[in-house]
């Protein structure tokens, strides 16, 4: 097959593998957290290159998964004693991050094809000259064979504990109740996101990868609340940014990584600012909106309440109940139109309750 | 690798640089907002680049002006605009695609004419040799000055930070220490960015202030704090990289810093793993023995008299109810120096008593959820 046809293959496999911790890990906001954990796993990864030669074969994936447990235990120990997460997420990778490099730095016998563009880029365009082959028939690039696993590990995590994910984020009292432990479920979640991020860690760095993973999810997010259609957004906007990341780089021939998040990066300004609901603009219309209706409503209401007043000509709170013909200007003052009649009698129905009773 | 007048130089210039990024590391960890830091060290990476494609300039200032100016949009944008509800996800996502975005345009420079002149790479992990150009000068008076700012308004650092409503209502401008913050964060990037790096610039910035945290309570003592540590680990870094060839600059420092402030989580007294440990030995594990402690004190009316005025153990059994538990508990109680018996069979609370229930230490922990 063509290198790049699988290229663009893999590129859409990480897609579909991001969306299921991506959009678990934002419905149970820790997706700082599971960042942290993901750029611990940098030392180990080194070590496992250094000592096999590789960072994707099943028991290294295993050993790194394993050392990123001893990462979250030592983070959970941390809390316990009180320290703000926000803290821990701050001292912990940083210190792991900078021992890895120093060690590649200093040593460059340990780091024989692990250099700094690989932790940071990865190396992509490498994954399709490592293949796998049965009887001397080419079955294609060892990585979508990988990513394919993954996908499979995180449907399954999706559909055998997909209802205790759900109890544990929405509630976590009753999950508690019926066995479910809030902290368990974090834990094979945040492991989750470790296998993921360490097989996609050559296409991406270990850096970008979180951002693969986590910013589709957030970008669905701003759409809409329901899980499945989250998830199939995330996918689709994840395949769309990666597939438009990797055409603008082969045409500028630059690092197509990089590009790829690059795209995700002007997709997620683009929707943060103009999504339709949880966009920044659509937020400050409905706040301007409800400002309007609150100056309508008072208006009304004191205007019904009191008779003629004597509104202060020019008064701003009566721009919006005049341009939408709730009270009307003549020479004696402030006169209520017949909507603006009936709204006046709504508002303070709604706000004599205790009155009634 | 270099000559003595030069190392001095670098050892200099270094900690003048640490003390400002620790220093507003600590505006930040007062608003319980120190995510923004990270975020926005990290989203001056496009900023640096920009320049250099936009204008073709390769002067050092143009570019970490452009670093700081992004930075400080990422900083406004979250301290302004972004619930802090929201904050995570959005700080995780900062850092990530704008990394993506800033090795975008790096590998894009790279193929541009006049990239040979500049070695933009440096500014990813540090550079040592950054710091010999630097001027002393400038930067002492840059540090003493926001010192002396921010000793001289500290009452109202402090007010702004923890309780912004009543800042408010006594006229303090929070927003204007707010935009302080924000500010002194612009110069962090603008001083720093040359000498740690993108990658690790956010951890000089926030890592002495977190681990000053570990050791005091006092917010004038945590600002002092977190300069000398910023100051020395910076100094200590830089001298590392400047003498062993290869060793990247920002790596060295983010070890020494990182290095400080796990050790402070560990040992840091009464914040510290290790002292929690000491300190839950005196814990009273069962509910029962603070119960029948409270009733103790409940029966002294408030004034201890150490086993002057015991009560019989009769009382406590009526009142208490168990029989078999009541004398075992009573024991434990002893053992800890809660509880007295002067006469046998006649018992009191004692001072340390009292002062434990006082200091609500004996509060069973609360479940962590997710």
């Amino acid at each position: 097959m063509n290198p790049r046809v699988e290229i663009i293959i893999i590129i859409f496999l990480t897609a579909l593998v991001c969306i299921a911790p991506g959009a678990l890990l934002l419905k149970k906001r820790i997706t700082l957290y599971a960042g942290a954990v993901i750029a611990s796993t940098i030392l180990a990864i080194i070590a496992a290159n250094a000592l096999f030669k590789s960072t994707d074969s099943l028991p290294v994936v295993l050993g790194i998964t394993a050392v990123s447990a001893l990462v979250i235990f030592i983070m959970d120990k941390f809390e316990k004693a009180s320290i703000a997460r926000e803290h821990i997420v701050g001292i912990l990778p940083p210190f792991i991050f900078s021992i890895a490099l120093i060690l590649i730095s200093l040593f460059p016998v340990l780091s024989t094809n692990m250099d700094m563009d690989t932790i940071l880029l990865g190396e992509l365009v490498f994954l399709p000259l490592d293949r796998i082959s049965f009887f001397g028939f080419d079955l294609g690039p060892i990585a979508i064979y990988q990513l394919l696993a993954v996908l499979a590990m995180n449907i399954a995590l999706v559909a055998l504990l997909g209802k205790e994910m759900v109890f544990s984020m929405f509630d976590p009292n009753y999950s508690m109740c019926i066995d479910h432990s809030p902290l368990r479920s974090r834990f094979v979640l945040l492991l989750a996101a470790v296998i993921t991020a360490v097989v996609a860690f050559r296409i991406a760095g270990i850096i970008m990868i979180v951002g693969l993973i986590a910013a589709p999810a957030f970008i669905a997010a701003l759409f809409t609340n329901r899980f499945w259609l989250l998830a199939l957004l995330a996918g689709c906007i994840g395949a769309f940014s990666n597939f438009i990341g990797y055409a603008a780089a082969h045409i500028l021939e630059i690092t197509i990584s990089a590009t790829m998040t690059a795209a995700l990066g002007i997709v997620f300004l683009l929707t943060a600012l103009f999504a339709p609901i949880g966009g920044f603009w659509a937020k400050l219309a409905r706040k301007k909106q409800g400002e309007t209706n609150r100056a309508i409503a008072l208006a009304a209401a004191s205007i019904f309440e009191n008779g003629d007043v004597r509104l202060l000509d020019g008064n701003r709170h009566l721009n919006s109940p005049l341009a939408e013909e709730y009270i009307t200007h003549s020479e004696d003052g402030y006169t209520l139109t017949e909507k603006g009649r009936a709204l006046a009698q709504d508002v303070i129905a709604a706000c004599r309750v205790p009155d009634r009773l | 690798m270099f000559e003595s007048a030069t190392l001095f130089q670098v050892a200099l210039s270094s900690a003048l640089m640490g003390c400002i990024c620790g220093m507003t590391g600590v505006f930040f960890m007062l608003r319980n907002s120190i995510s923004i830091a990270y975020a926005a060290s990290f989203a001056s990476l496009p900023g640096l680049i920009a320049p250099f494609l936009l204008l073709s300039t390769v002067k050092s200032w143009a570019l970490l002006s452009g670093a700081a100016l992004f930075g400080t949009l990422a900083a406004i944008q979250l301290l302004f605009f972004i619930r802090r509800k929201d904050r995570d996800p959005f700080v995780t996502i900062i850092i990530t695609l704008s990394l993506g975005f800033g090795m975008m345009l790096l590998s894009a420079a790279e193929n541009y004419p006049g990239a040979a002149q500049i070695d933009l790479h440096r500014f990813l992990l540090g550079d040592a040799a950054a710091n010999i150009t630097s001027d002393n000068r400038l930067l002492a008076w840059t540090a003493l000055a926001v010192f002396a700012l921010s000793i001289l308004f500290w009452k109202e650092v402090i007010t702004a930070a923890f309780d912004p409503e009543f800042a408010r209502a006594s006229y303090i401008p929070s927003k204007f220490f707010e935009l302080f913050a924000v500010i002194l964060l612009a110069a962090s990037i603008f001083i720093g960015l040359e000498a740690v790096g993108v990658i690790f610039l956010a951890s000089l910035i926030t890592a002495p202030a977190i681990a000053a945290r570990q050791w005091t309570n006092d917010t004038g003592a945590i600002f002092i704090l977190a300069a000398g540590f910023a100051s020395i680990s910076a100094c200590v870094g830089s001298v590392a990289a400047a003498l062993l060839p290869g060793l990247p600059a920002g790596a060295a420092i983010t070890l020494f810093v990182s290095f400080f402030a796990l050790l402070s989580f560990v040992i840091a007294p009464s914040h510290g793993i290790l002292w929690g440990r000491f300190r839950k030995k005196h814990l009273l594990k069962k509910p029962d023995n603070v119960k029948l402690l409270k009733l103790l004190l409940s029966l002294s009316g408030g004034e201890v008299l150490n086993g002057e005025r015991g009560h019989s153990i009769s009382l406590l059994n009526a009142l208490f109810g168990e029989d078999e538990e009541l004398t075992s508990i009573l024991l434990e109680l002893k053992v800890k120096g809660f509880a007295t018996d002067n006469a046998p069979n006649f018992w009191s609370i004692t001072r340390d008593g009292e002062q434990y229930l006082a200091s609500g230490r004996y509060k069973l922990p609360v479940n962590r959820r997710g």
